[in-house]
């Protein structure tokens, strides 16, 4: 085929050439002229040296020409005056006639057709380098010499290719060809003389992947999320983002910039969306990816600088708050209603936090349900007719120590109408024993019990009082049923008459037991006993009147209230008490132990002699009820008890070391008349200036009391506002304080009223127990509180002081407002938050805060 | 108080650059006391000593602690009557004039100690301003104690020896003050309680501190940085002066506390627990602990300490027997495994164990099978260096309103002062005879100051 096109050219060529030569002939020696090669063709831009021969002349000058033009043109191509043609750059004309014309005879000359060939192409660069299996691509040659129509192969195949000049060609081309595979391109230039350029390769990839991380996700609202798209098998990386097939996304589904940066909407739309990434490379090619929105995590930005006890209605702002968000305040909801994402407006009661603040929340529903951070507000008492701190010391005294609860209702009623209260409430209860052999951990719980949840504070504190005045103690009545009976005279009498108080106490089959009045026999000169003195003698010393005489201002007089011979007296007239008759059981004497209701009187049994008690007659012959009647008379009305009772009473209630004048309005008090009135004599205590809770109060520096053990974590505890158990487990702690409840050493009390520091002889009972070990079990105990791990059903809310703990100085502010009644002095405060910073664990903040508060002497002793 | 350990060590130091003698610190101890006077008795090679009060609280019936038997065993079971023991159920202890007594039968674990002469009766010892006789005492010629038969003030009498006035130190806080010097440079305590305060322990220069359980520590001193920087603001803030009496008082106490508790913890660490067993009763846990601080005393510094201890549960007014058969038992077998423990540590002759009652319960019983609160009472003396095996001091006449007895049930006048009975323990432990009285205001009105039960006494 290809070289059929020559021949023609030859055949056409050859007649002309010899008539030329014919008619030179016919003349003298003509001028010959001879032409030598004959190439059949010439590639276009190619060079061909022609070589010109004149004979029979001397003139060997010839002329070149092109189509008859000299020296031809570019597109026919050029000769040179030495025969060098110079083919045209492309193939204007498929044939040129090469002449070479003698000058010294202008007709003798030499005509040679040519055909002109198309270049062989030159290949530089084919680009891509690669090409992705199965993917349609554009591929650019670039090179030199390419013909019109030139044609671009791919391992042999023709492509349909644009020509965009020599230099460039383009094609389509889809390969099947498995990755790895090189494939062979090279350019064909078309005919005449047709021809391939070089071979450039192209290697076949696999098909692109698109890949978009992370792969799932979920997102909050408002919240950005950084997408990334791995394309593989292509240097183009390049992808274009779209959410819910929105190029770019939108407000309400979001948007998605070019980097993949999306950000979620503002307000929920649907609880997915679809993040999809388009490989630019390989449209065909994507990921999608699906996003979870869950709500935002809500921040309260602002809210009010205070609230107040009870209702209270408010708006708060900040961001991220659900359609359907809710709010608490301290964990109680409060009624929230929605505006906007920013914003919610807030109504309802507030009850008064422990420790004076009080935290708001919101909290955003499912999907992703999130609560935002504490927002700390100081909570305000909605009415305060005195002062937190006055009103606090009150409830110190008063009750078993001050909860957020009782200290706002006092802040509401005042102290006489608490008193009010207090005198009108229901009296605790102690069960009544399971069996004989109960023992009294049980009734030391019921004790805890009621004083850390009973309505009845002031009177439990009286009854606790009253029992350190006429002890028993359990280290010999070990049982439940033994000691219940007294106690439960306590709590009766609490708010009686001393004198009644007497009489019950006297007749206790317990105080009986415990001092031995039960069964005291008349003397018996045949067996030579007198009687017991017990009871007699501990009922004049630690009762009613002591060893001293005293003033009404309970100071000490000369001489002696009673005698050695008092005491015997007292005890013969009361003889010939025993327990009561248990019920079902003939009374006799002696009835067999029985501690409910009172002791019975066997005549038979009792002194009938005539006996003097502290002066006064008591005429021979009487019955043993009057004897005992008029015996309790004659002692109560000995001018000693109302100073004796008056000291002993505010000792366990305001202070270790009242002054005279505080004695004696006190003991004016029960000596009013009716003499011995309880009700009249506990207001007097605690209404009193020197108690320093109401108007004109004196405070002096050697006020107050160190805080007994059990009323010490009783105050530690109702002051955290811990929540109890049915089973308080307490006497146990307290015990290791040096007190262990219900369990006096013995008559005399854990400690004596009349003990004074040894130091400076100051009077104050209950440092008594107070020594290296006791003074570690306290510390010790603060610290289990502080970690809420006092066990036996007891919670101290350390949750709440958590939630305040991002700040050291609030979180201390409001331990101290809970145990210090906000009055903390300077240095323990800066000494404090020291070491409440050193960790960033809320919950150690917390203990450390509790625990080195209470530890405080300050709190030690209530002052 | 602290100043006062310094000037002392001061004054030591002084001391033996002016005598330029080569001494070791043992022996150095033992040859100064405060003052430079010392009672040449405590100057032994090894020196430590140790005194142990047992109080009996509530009044321990001493009647029937130690009962007279032979001749004298019928008065007894006539005016006891209901709670006479039987003669046969005593343990002999005959006394060196040859009387014969006996022991209650629940003191079983110590009785052979008395024939091996480590344990002494200590009769009719008791409060007195004056001795004292019947007539005295009925007319008001001489002053008795104030509240006699009252616990409160009976107990504090016996610990402070000071039967007419109240005084806020104790006699063996006061025999402390006078010894501390043997302790230099230990700033450790000098005297112990194990189960409260104790009134006897409190010196006017020493300080006494409680160690009660074994438990005796701060809770959670882990020594993590969130609990030392606990435990260091605790401490500053014990610093900080209120001006405020029980505010002071309270961080004092608490002060001791933490610096005691870290001494124990220090000196405790590693050391091995003796193999005499206790019994597991009030008394032999407190008993153990005092063992447990005497193991340790070299670790402590320790060359003097005094030990107290306590006893409930004596004011037995009714069903006596019974209950004071158990108080016998447990004080006892107490005293005998703490003996065998001094003996185990090897130092039982430099220990002196010995009880205190507030008074002795009247002879003559009440209609409840009890008896009721009296006066001179009986104790008991235990100790490797005792001078055991016998009676000092003199019995009284077991007679209602006889020559002994104050009224008309038996309760009797002691015969022998606490003062004397306290001071011949003090002497015994260091204190210089002519500082005695200092201890005890009232041991001048007594011709003989010690009675004998000790060495050198």
């Amino acid at each position: 085929m290809r070289h059929r096109p020559r021949f023609f050219v030859l055949s056409r060529l050859l007649p002309a050439l010899l008539v030329s030569f014919s008619i030179a002939s016919g003349q003298t020696t003509p001028v010959k002229i001879t032409l030598e090669p004959s190439p059949s063709g010439v590639r276009a831009s190619m060079k061909y040296d022609f070589n010109a021969t004149v004979a029979n002349t001397s003139n060997k000058a010839v002329k070149w020409l092109v189509n008859n033009v000299e020296g031809g043109t570019p597109t026919l191509g050029t000769i040179s005056t030495s025969g060098l043609y110079q083919a045209p750059p492309q193939v204007y004309t498929p044939r040129v006639l090469i002449q070479v014309k003698s000058v010294a005879d202008p007709t003798k000359f030499v005509v040679r057709g040519i055909s002109l060939w198309n270049p062989i192409a030159k290949v530089t660069d084919v680009s891509p380098d690669d090409i992705n299996q199965s993917l349609r691509t554009e591929i650019v040659v670039k090179g030199s010499l390419f013909a019109a129509g030139a044609k671009i192969y791919a391992d042999r195949v023709p492509l349909a290719t644009t020509f965009v000049s020599g230099t460039e060609l383009r094609a389509s081309l889809t390969t099947a060809l498995a990755p790895g595979t090189r494939v062979k391109v090279l350019v064909r230039n078309p005919d005449p003389e047709s021809a391939d350029s070089n071979i450039k390769e192209m290697v076949v990839l696999p098909p692109v992947v698109v890949t978009v991380t992370p792969a799932t996700v979920n997102v909050r609202l408002s919240a950005k999320q950084d997408f990334g798209a791995r394309v593989e098998n292509t240097s183009n990386r390049v992808v274009t983002w779209s959410v819910n097939g929105v190029k770019g996304g939108n407000a309400t589904i979001g948007t998605i910039d070019d980097a993949g940066l999306y950000t979620a909407p503002a307000v929920l739309p649907s609880p997915t969306v679809q993040i999809k990434a388009v490989s630019v490379h390989d449209p065909s090619k994507a990921d999608t990816t699906t996003v979870t929105l869950l709500h935002a995590i809500p921040v309260i930005t602002a809210a009010p600088p205070a609230l107040k006890t009870g209702p209270n209605s408010f708006a708060i702002t900040g961001t991220g708050f659900a359609k359907t968000a809710t709010l608490q305040f301290n964990g109680q909801p409060l009624s929230a209603v929605w505006v906007n994402s920013t914003r919610m407006t807030v109504s309802g009661s507030i009850k008064p936090p422990l420790g004076g603040y009080g935290t708001l929340r919101v909290l955003n529903p499912a999907p992703g349900p999130a609560n935002s951070a504490f927002y700390p507000i100081p909570v305000n008492p909605a009415k305060a007719v005195m002062t937190v701190e006055a009103a606090s010391r009150f409830l110190e005294q008063a009750s078993w120590g001050p909860t957020p609860g009782s200290l706002n209702r006092l802040l509401e009623i005042g102290r006489e109408g608490w008193l009010a209260e207090q005198f009108a409430a229901a009296p605790a209860a102690y069960p009544d024993p399971v069996d004989m052999g109960q023992s009294l951990n049980s009734l030391q719980k019921a004790f805890f019990r009621n004083a850390l949840t009973g309505p009845d504070q002031l009177r439990q504190r009286m009854a606790f009082a009253l029992g350190q005045i006429f002890v028993v103690s359990g280290v010999e009545l070990p049982q439940y049923w033994q000691m219940v009976p007294l106690q439960r005279v306590f709590l009766a009498q609490a708010f009686g008459n001393y004198r009644n108080l007497m009489q019950d106490v006297t007749l206790s089959p317990t105080m009986g037991d415990y001092l031995d009045m039960v069964n005291n026999d008349k003397p018996n000169p045949a067996k030579g006993y007198v009687p017991n003195e017990n009871y007699g003698r501990e009922t004049l010393q630690l009762f009613t009147l002591g060893l001293s005489n005293l003033s009404p201002t309970g100071a000490r007089l000369p001489g002696a209230p009673y005698t050695e011979e008092d005491v015997r007296q007292l005890a013969l007239a009361l003889t010939g008490w025993t327990y009561p008759p248990e019920p079902g059981f003939a009374s006799k004497w002696t009835n067999k132990r029985y501690y409910y209701g009172q002791m019975v009187a066997f005549q038979d049994r009792h002194d009938i002699s005539n006996k003097t008690l502290l002066g006064q007659f008591l005429p021979g012959g009487r019955s043993a009820q009057a004897d005992l009647d008029q015996a309790l008379d004659i002692v109560f009305q000995h001018p000693n008890v109302g100073p004796f009772v008056s000291l002993r009473l505010i000792q366990k209630f305001v202070t270790s070391n009242p002054s005279a004048e505080y004695i004696g309005r006190v003991t004016s008090a029960f000596n009013a008349s009716p003499r011995g009135d309880l009700k009249r004599v506990i207001t007097a205590i605690l209404l009193d200036p020197e108690a320093g809770t109401g108007p004109g109060a004196i405070l002096s520096s050697t006020q107050g009391h160190l805080r007994e053990p059990v009323l010490f974590a009783t105050t530690l505890l109702r002051s955290l506002d811990a929540t109890v158990g049915s089973e308080p487990g307490l006497a146990s702690q307290t015990e290791l304080m040096g007190q262990k409840l219900f369990f006096a050493p013995s008559v005399f009390n854990y400690f004596s009223p009349l003990y004074r520091l040894p130091s400076s002889g100051v009077p104050a009972p209950e440092f008594q127990i107070l020594n290296p070990t006791t003074a570690l079990a306290r510390i010790n105990f603060v610290f289990s509180a502080s970690k809420n791990q006092l066990g036996g059903g007891i919670d101290i809310p350390v949750e709440h002081f958590e939630s305040l703990a991002a700040s050291p100085s609030l979180l201390v502010e409001a331990v101290n407002r809970a145990l210090m009644r906000g009055t903390m002095k300077a240095d323990m405060k800066a000494e404090i938050i020291k070491a409440v910073s050193v960790t960033g664990d809320l919950k150690w903040r917390v203990r450390n805060a509790i625990y080195l508060t209470a530890t405080q002497s300050r709190f030690q002793v209530q002052q | 108080m602290k100043k006062n350990r310094i000037d002392f060590a001061q004054s030591r130091r002084e001391f033996l650059l002016k005598s330029g003698r080569l001494v070791s610190t043992i022996g150095a101890a033992a040859t100064l006391a405060p003052f430079g006077a010392v009672n040449a008795l405590a100057q032994s090679g090894d020196d430590y000593k140790a005194i142990i009060c047992i109080f009996n609280f509530g009044g321990n019936d001493a009647n029937n602690m130690i009962v007279p038997m032979g001749p004298n065993y019928a008065a007894y079971q006539r005016i006891r009557g209901s709670l006479a023991l039987p003669e046969a159920s005593l343990l002999s202890t005959p006394t060196s004039k040859g009387e014969a007594f006996g022991l209650h039968a629940s003191l079983a674990p110590i009785h052979p100690l008395y024939a091996g002469k480590k344990l002494a009766l200590i009769a009719n010892v008791g409060m007195l301003v004056k001795p004292l006789t019947r007539e005295q005492y009925r007319s008001g010629a001489i002053p008795a104690p104030n509240n006699l038969f009252s616990h409160s003030d009976q107990q504090q009498q016996w610990q402070n020896a000071s039967p007419l006035t109240p005084a806020t130190t104790g006699w063996a806080g006061r025999v402390a003050d006078r010894v501390q010097g043997f302790n230099a440079p230990s700033n450790f305590p000098p005297a112990v309680a194990v189960n409260g305060n104790s009134l006897q322990l409190i010196g006017q220069e020493t300080r006494p501190t409680t160690i009660g359980g074994e438990d005796f520590g701060i809770a959670g001193n882990d020594h993590t940085v969130i609990s030392d920087a606990r435990q260091a603001s605790l401490q500053e803030m014990l610093k900080f002066d209120s001006g405020v009496v029980l505010f002071q008082t309270a961080n004092r106490i608490l002060s001791d506390a933490v610096a005691v508790s870290k001494q124990v913890e220090d000196a405790t660490r590693g050391a091995a627990a003796l193999t005499t067993a206790f019994p597991g009763t009030g008394l032999g846990r407190q008993l153990a602990q005092v063992a447990r601080i005497i193991q340790v005393r070299q670790a402590l510094g320790m060359k003097r300490q005094i030990f107290f201890v306590s006893q409930g549960g004596f004011d037995t007014h009714s069903a006596q027997l019974g209950m004071h058969a158990g108080l016998m038992t447990e004080l006892s077998q107490a005293m005998l495994a703490f003996y065998n423990a001094t003996a185990e540590m090897g130092i039982a002759d430099k220990v002196v164990t010995f009880t205190e009652s507030e008074f002795n319960r009247t002879f003559q019983p009440n209609g409840n099978v009890g008896s009721d609160h009296a006066w001179g009472t009986h104790t008991l003396v235990l100790g490797g260096g005792v001078l055991g095996g016998d009676m000092y001091g003199s019995f009284p006449t077991q007679a209602l309103q006889g020559p002994s007895d104050s009224g008309d049930r038996g309760n009797w006048i002691p015969t022998m002062s606490l003062d004397q009975y306290g001071a011949t323990m003090a002497q015994w432990f260091g204190v210089n005879p002519l500082d005695l009285g200092l201890v005890f205001p009232n041991l001048a009105n007594f011709t003989k100051k010690t009675v004998g039960f000790l060495p050198g006494t």
